[in-house]
């Protein structure tokens, strides 16, 4: 297929923290064995301390041309590999399955283009470590949580994941500036 | 009581097929792509601050939130090794959220003028 005209890609972020804790019953037993009132439950409500919702969004423009087809796993099967064989038979990457992550270091994008934008989002069950700088594991996804943020011009091979113990699934979207 | 905080974050990639017209959803995304969690908050947690220069959150948080509120000129950028390296950039109105490794030391680095909210938790 053809390199589209433009690419973006939109993206957000929330944070809402929360307070949960019980209520104090107001049940009373009436003369007649009845109750009335209302009875002990848990309740949450925003947090006082925070005392607001968090959030942001923002679309980033990437490069129309993202040169390979790897840059990018949704969790659906991508059969068209039109125009890339070369990187097909070069990459050994993951093309019609999501990847697994192991607690060896995993390159996610298999080349050196600087990137302006990253996606991972922890499919599977062992939290995952991403690490942006090619050594360090600072940022940490659990279960079913996912980041989305800008990049500073990020080289593709500096940007890993991996977890401490245990193996998981990521979906992503690694893309060229 | 519990503190807890759900967060998440969300994408949609888009291609344009012509110049000047409209964005769909990117042909090799195919689909929204999204995922949230709950992050228990184990012992203290700020309430947000605004800073407008460059500042290091504690070393001991695990859960940052930052959002930049303005950027009048320069940049906003995050590391999480106390400045070595930037490799997060924010624009105006962008958030960053995460929990963070054990070792890792949030920094928000401003050059320029820029307004930028923050929290973090342990």
């Amino acid at each position: 297929m053809a390199t589209p005209n433009g690419r973006r890609v939109a993206f957000s972020t929330s944070v809402v923290p929360k307070k949960t804790a019980d209520t104090t019953s107001t049940v009373e037993t009436l003369e007649d064995g009845s109750t009335v009132g209302v009875a002990l439950y848990e309740d949450t409500i925003l947090d006082t301390t925070i005392g607001k919702k968090f959030g942001g969004k923002g679309t980033v423009t990437i490069a129309a041309n993202q040169l390979i087809q790897g840059w990018i796993e949704a969790g659906e099967v991508q059969d068209d590999i039109e125009g890339i064989e070369d990187q097909w038979q070069t990459v050994n990457t993951h093309w019609d399955e999501m990847v697994e992550i192991t607690a060896t270091d995993h390159t996610i994008r298999h080349d050196t283009e600087d990137c302006n934008f990253i996606y991972v989002k922890n499919t599977g069950s062992t939290e995952v470590r991403l690490i942006l700088d090619g050594t360090e594991p600072d940022i940490l996804i659990p279960a079913g949580a996912s980041i989305s943020t800008r990049l500073n011009n990020i080289a593709a091979n500096l940007i890993k994941v991996d977890t401490e113990s245990g193996s998981s699934t990521i979906e992503f979207v690694v893309a060229k500036a | 009581m519990a503190l807890t905080v759900r967060y998440g974050s969300y994408c949609v990639p888009q291609e344009q097929v012509s110049d000047g017209g409209k964005f769909y959803i990117d042909g090799d995304a195919k689909t929204k792509m999204g995922g949230n969690n709950t992050y228990t908050i184990s012992t203290s947690y700020t309430a947000p601050q605004i800073t407008t220069s460059t500042v290091a959150l504690s070393g001991s948080q695990n859960f940052v939130a930052i959002k930049a509120l303005s950027i009048e000129s320069g940049t906003v950028l995050i590391s999480l090794d106390n400045g070595d390296t930037t490799p997060i950039k924010l624009l105006t109105g962008e958030c960053f959220a995460s929990k963070i490794a054990s070792g890792a030391v949030a920094k928000i680095v401003i050059s320029g003028a820029a307004r930028v909210e923050y929290w973090s938790a342990a």
